[in-house]
C-alpha cells in the first residue's frame, strides 16, 4: 500500500461524499434549480482551476492561505477553517441519524459512524481517498436501484417547473461540497473531474425528478427527508419492497465517507496550524472535537450550516486563490 | 482475533445497555397485515387485519396500540397495501396519514358495508384503487379534499369498486 492517491480516487471521494447531502437537499427542490445550481457550481470550479492553474504546483491549498495572507492572517483564517470543519463533521455526524428516520439511531449510529470514519482518518488522506473510491459503487448502485424503481410512480404532471431561485440555494451549498475535498489536494488534469462532476449533477437531478415525480412538489418540500418517503413507497410488480433500507444503507456509507473527508481536513488544519502535533494527532483531535460538539450542534440553526458551507467552501477558497494569483503575477 | 473479539463484547454491551437503534423481531412471529377495515362500533374505533387481528380504541392510536398487545406475535405492516374505511370511521384518514406504521403508498377506500379484510386485500390486489395515503396528504397540503373510491360489497363476497 502506498501513502498516494490518485485524482480518480480523489474525485471518486468527492462524489461519495456529496451523495447523502445531494439526496437529502435536492430531492425536494425541483428539478431546473438543481441543474441551475449545478451550473453556479461548475462555473465557480472552473474558476478555482484557472486561479489554481496559476500558482507553483507544490503549493499545497492549505498552504495558499498564509502565502495569501501573511503569518498571522494565514494563521487565523486556517484556525477559523479548522473551526467550521469540526462544526461541520459533529453537525454530519448528528445527521447520519437521518438515514435511519423509523428507528431510536442517537447515539448509536453517530457514535459508528464517527468512529470507523476516524479509523479512516487516521490511516491518512490516502486511506480516505481509498474508502472513498470503493465505498462509491455500491453507493451508487443502491441509489440507482431505489431510483430505477421509483421512476415507475413518477407522474409527469409533477415534474412542472416551480419554485423560485432561492430553492437553488440548498443544491447550490451541496455542489461545494467536493470544494472542501479538494482541499486535501489539487486535482490534476486527466483525473476526469469534469465526468464526476457530471455524474453528480446527473444523480442529483435524478433525486429530484423521481422524489418530486412520485409525492408532488408541496409534500417532497413539507417532508424532513422526501427521498425516504418515496423510496418506502416503491413497488415490484405491485407489490410493495422494502427498498428504504438500500436508501438506509446508502445514505449512510455516503455520510461515513463524508465525515472521513471532514475528519482528514480537519487533520490536514490542525498540522499546519500547530506542526508540533504527532502524525496521528490530527484526525483524533478533528474526531474529538466533533464529538464534544454532537450534543451541542442541533441547537446551531440551519442557515449559519449553509452560510458556513458557502464562506468556507465557496468564498474563501476562491478569495485566496485570487489573491495569491496576484501577488505571484 | 482481539479486534474481533472486542468488536463482539462492544456490540453485546451495547445490546445489554438497550443502545441498538433497532427492535430484534422473529421473523416466525411476524404476523402480515395485507389489508385493514376501519370502523366504528359503539362508540369505539376498531382496526382489523383479518385472521382474528383486531383492536379496539377510543383513538386511532389506542387501537392500533391495542391490536399490536392482544395478538400473540408482531404485526407486521410491511406488506400492507390498502386500508379500507367504513363511513361511520372516515374521520380516520387524518390519523392514517400520521402513521408511520403504514407506507405512504398505501392505498385507501371507503365503503358503507362491513367488509372482511382477507377477501377485501384478494379482491383489491386484482382491482387496485388509485388514491394513496400520500395522495391525501399532498392534496392536504395544497388545501383540496380527495374523493376516495368506494368499495361496495356485495352477497357471498363479491366486491367492485367506483370511482367518485
Amino acid at each position: 500500500m502506498t501513502d498516494d492517491f490518485s485524482g480518480r480516487q480523489l474525485c471518486a471521494l468527492a462524489l461519495c461524499a456529496m451523495i447523502a447531502p445531494a439526496v437529502q437537499y435536492c430531492a425536494a427542490v425541483p428539478w431546473p434549480w438543481v441543474l441551475a445550481a449545478a451550473a453556479l457550481a461548475a462555473a465557480y470550479y472552473i474558476y478555482i482551476a484557472c486561479m489554481g492553474g496559476r500558482l507553483p504546483q507544490h503549493l499545497e491549498p492549505t498552504a495558499v492561505a498564509r502565502f495569501a495572507l501573511g503569518r498571522t492572517g494565514g494563521a487565523m483564517t486556517l484556525g477559523l477553517a479548522w473551526l467550521w470543519t469540526v462544526l461541520a463533521a459533529a453537525a454530519v455526524c448528528r445527521g447520519s441519524v437521518s438515514a435511519f428516520p423509523d428507528a431510536r439511531a442517537f447515539p448509536l449510529v453517530p457514535l459508528v459512524a464517527l468512529y470507523l470514519a476516524w479509523r479512516a482518518a487516521d490511516g491518512g488522506e490516502a486511506v480516505v481517498c481509498r474508502t472513498g473510491g470503493v465505498l462509491v459503487l455500491p453507493v451508487l448502485a443502491l441509489l440507482a436501484a431505489a431510483l430505477a424503481f421509483g421512476t415507475k410512480n413518477v407522474t409527469a404532471a409533477n415534474l412542472v417547473p416551480s419554485g423560485s431561485w432561492r430553492d437553488a440555494a440548498g443544491p447550490f451549498a451541496v455542489f461545494l461540497l467536493p470544494s472542501g475535498v479538494f482541499a486535501l489536494r489539487r486535482v490534476e488534469k486527466g483525473s476526469g473531474a469534469v465526468g464526476w462532476f457530471l455524474t453528480g449533477t446527473f444523480l442529483a437531478a435524478a433525486c429530484s425528478v423521481v422524489t418530486i415525480g412520485c409525492l408532488g412538489a408541496p409534500l417532497a418540500a413539507a417532508s424532513e427527508n422526501a427521498f425516504y418517503l418515496m423510496s418506502k413507497s416503491v413497488s415490484v410488480f405491485g407489490v410493495m419492497e422494502r427498498f428504504e433500507v438500500l436508501a438506509s444503507a446508502a445514505l449512510m456509507l455516503s455520510r461515513t465517507c463524508l465525515l472521513a473527508v471532514l475528519l482528514a481536513q480537519g487533520a490536514r488544519l490542525g498540522k499546519e496550524l500547530l506542526p508540533v502535533l504527532p502524525p496521528r494527532g490530527g484526525a483524533a483531535a478533528a474526531a474529538l472535537a466533533a464529538f464534544g460538539l454532537l450534543w451541542v450542534v442541533p441547537a446551531v440553526p440551519t442557515t449559519v450550516l449553509f452560510w458556513g458551507g458557502v464562506v468556507f467552501w465557496g468564498f474563501l477558497p476562491a478569495v485566496l486563490l485570487g489573491v495569491a494569483s496576484l501577488k505571484k503575477v | 482475533m482481539k479486534k474481533l473479539l472486542l468488536l463482539a463484547a462492544a456490540a453485546a454491551l451495547t445490546a445489554v445497555c438497550g443502545l441498538l437503534p433497532f427492535e430484534g423481531r422473529e421473523v416466525g412471529g411476524l404476523l402480515p397485515v395485507r389489508a385493514l377495515v376501519v370502523g366504528r362500533e359503539n362508540g369505539e374505533l376498531t382496526v382489523s387485519g383479518g385472521d382474528g387481528l383486531t383492536g379496539r380504541g377510543p383513538t386511532w392510536q389506542a387501537a392500533m396500540d391495542n391490536l399490536k398487545a392482544t395478538v400473540a406475535g408482531d404485526v407486521f405492516y410491511g406488506s400492507t397495501c390498502d386500508v379500507i374505511f367504513r363511513v361511520n370511521a372516515a374521520d380516520a384518514v387524518a390519523d392514517a396519514m400520521r402513521d408511520n406504521r403504514l407506507r405512504p403508498a398505501v392505498r385507501v377506500y371507503l365503503t358503507a358495508g362491513r367488509p372482511d379484510a382477507e377477501d377485501a386485500a384478494d379482491f383489491l390486489r386484482a382491482h387496485p384503487g388509485g388514491v394513496t395515503l400520500q395522495d391525501i396528504q399532498a392534496a392536504a397540503l395544497e388545501r383540496k379534499k380527495t374523493e376516495l373510491p368506494v368499495l361496495a360489497c356485495g352477497s357471498g363476497g363479491r366486491f367492485a369498486l367506483y370511482d367518485r
